[in-house]
């Protein structure tokens, strides 16, 4: 709860050094904030305020080390942003505010007891985005992405909604507890698997996983970059944890219908997102893409859900996450400068950009989940959990999608190595350099030391 | 001695040439190959039957998996190393003929393999040994997709990657099986030879590990990847996936299938082997009608693995022991026949068999040099090629009458296809005018190349005597139940 605090005020302080002129404060406010807030979570002052709010939040182990996720990866895409947004932008502080505010939203999203706080967290976290979408506005995609992100997840919201209404009308509460008890005393209603089901839908769209994925492509791809990042890493992971303490919620009642439910979407899932992104031309389209297979991939985890499971899940996220943010921002980086946004642009990249080809291929060579990178141990716990839970032919199709998946990875990395062409030299200042070298070294470590980092999370 | 020296040394090698101020990546390429060839003849002079003289490593690595960074070597592995670093070290020698581009990053990636695959063949423990085998596969993508020539070098490479990798994958989905099907998660070797699988279980572990097996061999019909792969990369890059990458498959079958799933291997190994045979005939075949040199040692390439895979799939101690000799024949021999395709490559530019003729009257000692190595890859006697092949198609004849056959007309073939080729290149009408012989390091390679040949024919036992233990072990128990 404390953490909530110290990040709303971080994200007031923003908007208002923005409005007294002093733009500069903002930004490392805002990391000081985020590192603060992620000392108060490890040490655990995280404060009670059970009285208060109702038992509307949890801060258990699994909210915790959601938030921690959370916190971590927005940090790096805080110190993208910085590199994305050029200084004479106007507004940037209102933008960086809106990121702040959505970044609450997924920690309430991971905390949530009560389905109101269910609801508050999605539109906390949503509604910023929206607009964050449309923020580039001269930029006619920037708008439409804003818009159809806005429409679609209006949708989403409507089926939240009904959905917590019918539960509420099945046994008069919101509280995830109350309801436990009215399960047990007045067994499951027709209303309540319909409310649960409606949920589910809100979740699966706010996923990007098959059926409800149609806008994430046109969003990925008209959306600022550091949007575009921010909704595969940040947003993923928050709506998962959230996920993942939902199942926890009902998978007690009629497992096995959400089982097969979440199988057929994880399949689906898998499969359109890799099969679709192999006649990707544009970079972030694929990129869009590959992280709806991802999804995919991580629901396995969600629905083979046992002890540790929720680690797995962290892992492949974070693993998933720093590597996108890498090779985002090194796209940024080719498109500001030289305009290019497709796959065939990059070629050549290694002739004169030795660090950004580097960074470029350790994050392609992670997504294909090679070793020893984070992204092998990312694709091992899933399907470690998936062969330990008999699904076996789960992990059998996951393997199959991840190698027609790995196609992609290797064509852009054959396309970088390419020696026939190149593009010329980029400018990048030494603390860029830093970063990039930063998310290489924590790819690899997180491959080379996967226990501390899964000790860390567990 | 430790056994983590032939990692480390070329391992640091290949950091020290990246990060080195000024360029000395040949020589130091060269001096660190060479000296893990001396490190493992120390290892073999001090070998002793239970392989006590070589220190093993072993620490945990991942706790929480039950994953240990455990390296060791029996005979078996001692072997592997062996073929694998001599074969390194001839691959750098040739590399030293042509010029490369970046050649800082193409001698740092070919140690990086060298690397890779010492450690698949020291890894005691299974999930290690998955990483080094996978991670060996990265340094042999980039080379290929850097250094390859032509104008197909991207699709064929990326299809050759993701060839193995389609078969790795479903091989660490059996060993995360096997390393969780006992109480606590453990990968080492001994719990996983300890293990007790039903029938069932062995025949999907079986089939998973076979897979990736014969993808990286290959065995028919998993080949496809491999004539574009090896016609189109640099002539040390294909010898060293001829050489050692496809050791690496063969090794892992007697290292991991044989032992951990025998009633599968005795049930449906026969299948296997009629696969592998069927894969003699046919590659010998379509070498026959190849017009292109490096095309064709490819396909004979192929013949070769896959009778050596057939012989280690009869399940029998001659049919291992003479697989382990044909590997360390055929590593040897396809290195040279590659580097001569290569020198043939320098003198014309291309490798159309029909553009050679009479070179034997300007380069009489290649010419001889040549035909040594030819026999030993036909496999004529007092060569290194004929007692293994000899033994393999004893045991063949042993378990299936009807696969020796198959097997050994694919041979007899063999015998055609490059006896022509050598005619029609060596002998026949002269196309060349003026030539002298080739340069006096490419003899000495060839030289070498052509001893070993001659020697491991004359003295075969010392690879009999130095995995009887291993093979052994890996036989014994199962003929005991």
């Amino acid at each position: 709860m404390n953490t909530i605090i110290l990040l709303a005020v971080t994200g007031i302080f923003s908007m208002f050094s923005g409005i007294f002129r002093q733009k500069q404060l903002a930004l490392p406010a805002i990391l000081i904030a985020f590192i603060s807030a992620l000392a108060m979570l490890t040490f655990g002052w995280i404060g009670n305020y059970d009285d208060i709010l109702n038992n509307m939040l949890i801060f258990d182990n699994l909210a915790i080390n959601f938030s921690l996720v959370i916190i971590f990866i927005s940090i790096f895409i805080f110190i993208m942003s910085q590199y994305y947004y050029s200084d004479d932008i106007e507004h940037l502080t209102d933008l960086f505010a809106l990121f702040v505010f959505s970044i609450i939203g997924g920690i309430l999203l991971v905390s949530f007891q009560n389905l109101t706080m269910l609801f508050l967290g999605t539109e906390i976290l949503s509604i910023p985005l929206y607009i964050l979408a449309a923020s580039n506005r001269r930029n006619l995609a920037s708008n439409e992405a804003g818009l159809k992100y806005y429409l679609m997840g209006s949708f989403a919201t409507c089926f939240l909604l009904l959905g917590i209404t019918l539960i509420y009308g099945a046994y008069g509460s919101f509280d995830l507890t109350d309801i436990h008890t009215s399960l047990a005393t007045q067994g499951i209603s027709s209303l309540f698997l319909t409310g649960v089901v409606l949920i589910l839908c809100s979740f699966i769209f706010k996923l990007s996983a098959v059926p409800f994925h149609f806008w994430a492509p046109d969003v990925y791809h008209g959306a600022p970059t550091v949007l575009t990042a921010f909704v595969s890493t940040v947003v993923k992971v928050a709506v998962m944890g959230a996920l993942l303490r939902f199942m926890a919620f009902i998978g007690n009642y009629n497992s096995e219908k959400w089982v097969i439910l979440f199988m057929l979407v994880s399949v689906a899932t898998m499969i359109f997102g890799t099969i679709v992104s192999i006649k990707q031309k544009n970079f972030k389209r694929l990129l869009a893409y590959s992280g709806m297979a991802n999804v995919g991939f991580v629901l396995i985890a969600i629905l083979t859900a046992g002890e540790g499971s929720s680690g797995y899940i962290l892992y492949n996220l974070t693993a998933y996450s720093i590597a996108s943010i890498l090779a985002f921002t090194i796209y940024s980086t080719i498109k500001s400068q030289t305009g290019i946004d497709t796959i065939k642009g990059i070629s050549g990249l290694v002739t004169h950009n030795k660090l950004l080809a580097t960074g470029l291929l350790v994050s392609m060579l992670s997504f294909a989940g090679f070793p020893p990178l984070a992204g092998f141990f990312g694709k091992y716990f899933i399907i470690f959990s998936a062969v330990k839970a008999g699904d076996t032919w789960l992990a059998i199709i996951a393997i199959l999608t991840s190698v027609i998946a790995a196609y992609n990875y290797l064509r852009i990395s054959a396309f970088v190595v390419n020696a026939n062409n190149s593009i010329p030299s980029l400018k990048i200042t030494t603390r860029y350099r830093i970063f990039i070298i930063l998310c290489i070294a924590l790819i690899i470590g997180g491959g080379i030391f996967p226990d501390q980092l899964f000790g860390l999370l567990h | 001695m430790n056994i983590l020296i032939i990692i480390l040394l070329p391992f640091l090698s290949a950091l020290l040439i990246l990060l080195a101020g000024k360029d000395y990546s040949q020589r130091i390429a060269l001096i660190s190959a060479a000296a893990s060839v001396i490190a493992i003849g120390v290892m073999l002079a001090l070998f002793d039957k239970d392989a006590t003289t070589i220190t093993s490593i072993d620490l945990p690595w991942i706790k929480s998996m039950g994953v240990h960074f455990h390296l060791g070597a029996d005979g078996l592995s001692l072997l592997m190393i062996l073929i694998c670093n001599v074969v390194t070290l001839i691959s750098m020698y040739v590399s030293l003929g042509d010029t490369f581009s970046q050649h800082r990053l193409y001698f740092a990636l070919l140690l990086l393999m060298q690397t890779f695959m010492n450690g698949v063949f020291t890894a005691k423990d299974i999930f290690l040994y998955y990483i080094f085998w996978e991670l060996a596969l990265i340094p042999a993508y980039f080379l290929l997709l850097i250094w390859g020539k032509g104008k197909h070098v991207r699709p064929a490479t990326i299809k050759f990657f993701l060839f193995t990798l389609l078969g790795s994958l479903f091989m660490l989905v059996a060993i995360v099986w096997l390393g969780n099907v006992g109480s606590i998660a453990d990968f080492s070797l001994a719990t996983i030879y300890g293990l007790e699988i039903g029938t069932q279980e062995q025949l999907f572990v079986f089939g998973a590990f076979m897979l990736a097996y014969g993808i990286k061999t290959p065995l028919f019909p998993f080949h496809s990847w491999l004539p574009d792969t090896y016609t189109l990369a640099p002539a040390p890059v294909t010898i060293m996936l001829s050489g050692v990458m496809s050791k690496m498959a063969l090794y892992s079958i007697i290292r991991f299938v044989l032992p951990v799933v025998p009633d599968a291997v005795e049930q449906y190994g026969i299948y296997v082997v009629y696969l592998a045979t069927l894969g003699v005939m046919y590659a010998s075949v379509i070498a026959l009608t190849q017009k292109d040199l490096k095309r064709m040692f490819a396909y004979v390439s192929i013949a070769h693995v896959g009778l050596i895979a057939a012989g280690i799939l009869t399940y029998s101690v001659l049919g291992i022991q003479g697989s382990l000799i044909q590997m360390a024949a055929h590593a040897i021999n396809t290195a040279g026949l590659f580097f001569i395709a290569q020198i043939l490559f320098r003198l014309k530019g291309n490798f159309d068999i029909n553009s050679f003729g009479g070179l034997r009257q300007y380069m009489p000692v290649f010419a001889g040099l040549y035909m040594v190595i030819m026999f030993g890859s036909i496999g004529v006697p007092l060569t290194n090629g004929f007692v293994g092949e000899f033994m393999i198609f004893t045991s063949l004849y042993r378990l299936d009458v009807f696969a020796a056959l198959i097997a050994g007309s694919g041979i007899i073939l063999g015998a055609v296809y490059m006896l022509t080729s050598y005619q029609k290149i060596m002998l026949g009408p002269d196309t060349v005018t003026t030539l002298s012989d080739i340069t006096n390091s490419d003899k000495t390679l060839l030289y070498c190349i052509a001893c070993i040949v001659i020697i491991t024919g004359l003295y075969p036992s010392w690879i009999t005597s130095l995995c009887d233990i291993s093979v052994h072990n890996i036989i014994h128990p199962y003929l005991q139940k």
